[in-house]
């Protein structure tokens, strides 16, 4: 059935209730007729102004484009009779140079929209009723949402299609992605190799935290000044004594340095290490607070051993224990001393545990720890993403820091070795990161709250242990970033999309031609390649 | 009888008349519905065409545009 657009309104004219107490009333009736008469002559005036007034706006956009095409017409012509054969310049490259022309191609778009609704069937809409006003809800909503969305909603079918067409490019351009990968695969060899040399430095990496951090045999002490601090400011007479007994002074000195990814051969000053090793050693005497950072050390002192292997006796007596470790974790004091294992077999059941033993690790030291481990407010930027291995260690590593000093005092210095690395020569680098790992490690995991004023109190304490936090929580920071990150990057990518139908369509399009000139030429790449 | 019919008998006469005279009325105003109607669409068919035939006068103007200028070059 057609909808009426325009209605005249009296529509009956003389079915109105004859008033009481009217004698003559055929009169009457012809009377309030013919008033009625005259309502439906006003509206039909009404309507036909608005016709008219229809008729006339779309004259008159006709009129300002005829004119604007007048005026080309008139430019035109003036510029035809300038032209001449002889000066113009024909040459066979320019031909091809030339920018191809190129018509405008506007599509019209939103043609039957709420905006193009004729008024008269506005004047129809507004006279029905109005939906609940359920939007005097939506403050109160969590989820920021329009209240009377969820009643109704008329750009529901655009969004739900709009999603779909957006991931469907989304998809068709991994597809693209992951065909370019394969193609590239398949076409170079050679690449794999990459993988399997950074696997390797992994596994050196692991090995060298593996050693406690007074047992790595590399020369990280040296340049830092943290690590000064550090290694003096935690020491006490007890454990000034006992790096007495440890005897060899490089040994002790690489398990405080935390796994460095490019580590090299450094020279290993006698007394840090000293300092350094018998700080581990009464963090064993914890127990179950020792327990994870021997583990950790442990990967830590196996890079070291693997890296440079100065001395090895030394080496694999604290890779052996680190190793023993990976497995069970509270059998630590003992088997962190008394084993003499070897640093090979270490990496080898080190590295598959190692991913989950982090995450059960955080909640039981943020337990154990949480006064202790301070946020602190600096991730290392210039931290490389490190893998998880290195993140087991700074949990391990962190969970037995605070059973010593806290790790207040690396909260402070992580600042200043955070602005050091740049300007430091490598073997900084690879102390700093065992700050970092520690502080942020607690800085994730610990209650923010108590993590200032225990910091402050705690000052010339571990800071050498708070490393390896800093790096876990480097890494939460680097996930919870990247997420952050990959949010925006989606809300940058819709942003340009904008509402057109027009535009996503022609997204798609050019997606799907796009792939499919890439598939072709694909096949043809691989011709060409035999 | 006919005292009683006259009175009653104009006034139904004269009750016709206004009728005849709203049905004029009413019939008239029906036409110029029509009228107005059939008016809006001639209307809106022609403004339609004219709007097809700028369009194609704008793109052929663009491209003869094109031609004439001394395009820039890609390079």
């Amino acid at each position: 059935m057609p909808l009426v657009k325009r209605c005249i309104e009296p529509r009956h004219l003389c079915r109105g209730a004859v008033p009481d107490g009217v004698t003559s009333e055929l009169e009457c009736v012809t009377n309030s007729t013919l008033a009625a008469i005259i309502k439906q002559l006003g509206s039909l005036s009404r309507y036909a102004e608005d016709i008219f007034g229809d008729l006339f706006n779309e004259a008159n956009s006709f009129y300002m484009r005829m004119n604007s095409l007048q005026e080309r017409v008139d430019l035109l012509a003036v510029k035809v009779t300038q032209l001449d054969s002889t000066v113009e310049e024909v040459s066979l490259q320019d031909i091809n140079m030339r920018k191809a022309f190129k018509s405008s191609t506007i599509q019209d778009q939103q043609v039957v929209s709420r905006t193009s609704v004729p008024n008269p069937v506005v004047e129809m809409y507004h006279r029905g009723d109005k939906p609940p006003p359920l939007n005097i809800l939506s403050p109160y909503r969590d989820d920021k949402k329009d209240a009377l969305k969820f009643y109704t909603d008329p750009s529901y079918f655009f969004m739900l299609w709009r999603e779909k067409m957006l991931q469907a490019t989304e998809d068709k351009r991994k597809e693209k992605k992951r065909q370019k990968e394969q193609q590239k695969q398949v076409e170079d060899p050679g690449r794999e190799v990459k993988k399997v040399r950074k696997a390797r430095n992994r596994r050196q990496e692991w090995n060298m935290m593996a050693y406690d951090k007074e047992f790595r045999p590399d020369t990280r002490l040296t340049p830092s000044p943290y690590h000064g601090m550090s290694s003096e400011g935690s020491l006490s007479p007890d454990n000034r004594s006992m790096a007495s007994d440890m005897g060899d002074h490089s040994y002790p000195a690489s398990p405080n340095h935390p796994s460095q990814p490019t580590s090299a051969p450094h020279p290993i000053d006698g007394a840090p290490h000293l300092t350094q090793a018998p700080q581990t050693q009464s963090l064993d005497r914890g127990g179950y607070p020792r327990a994870n950072p021997p583990s950790g050390a442990a990967a830590a002192v196996r890079q070291i051993a693997s890296l440079g292997r100065t001395q090895p006796p030394h080496p694999p007596p604290a890779q052996s224990e680190g190793g023993a470790l990976n497995g069970p974790r509270q059998q630590s004091v003992k088997d962190y001393r008394a084993h003499g294992g070897q640093p090979s077999t270490i990496p080898e059941y080190f590295i598959p545990p190692a991913p989950p033993p982090p995450p059960p690790i955080i909640p039981s030291a943020q337990t154990a720890f949480d006064s202790t481990s301070s946020s602190s407010p600096l991730p290392p930027p210039s931290l490389p993403p490190p893998s998880l291995p290195p993140g087991a260690v700074a949990i391990m590593s962190r969970s037995y820091s605070p059973s010593p000093p806290p790790p207040a005092p690396p909260a402070h210095y992580v600042p200043s070795p955070s602005h050091a690395p740049p300007a430091a020569p490598p073997p900084p680098p690879p102390g700093l990161p065992p700050s970092h790992i520690l502080s942020p490690a607690h800085a994730i995991g610990g209650s923010q709250g108590e993590a200032p004023p225990t910091r402050k109190g705690q000052m010339p304490m571990i800071p050498i242990s708070d490393a390896r936090s800093d790096l876990l929580a480097a890494i939460r920071r680097g996930i919870q970033l990247r997420k952050v990150q990959e949010q925006r990057e989606q809300e940058a990518k819709r942003e340009p999309v904008g509402n057109d139908v027009a535009t996503i369509l022609s997204r798609r399009i050019a997606v799907e031609y796009s792939e499919s000139e890439s598939d072709s030429g694909g096949e043809d790449n691989g011709e060409w390649s035999d | 009888m006919a005292g009683q019919e006259d009175p009653v008998q104009r006034e139904i006469h004269q009750d016709w008349a206004n009728r005849e005279y709203i049905e004029v009325t009413t019939s008239s105003i029906k036409k110029i519905a029509d009228f107005l109607n059939s008016f809006d669409m001639s209307c809106r068919s022609r403004l339609a065409t004219l709007n097809e035939k700028l369009t194609a006068l704008e793109r052929r103007i663009e491209y003869i545009e094109a031609r004439v200028t001394k395009g820039e070059t890609l390079t």
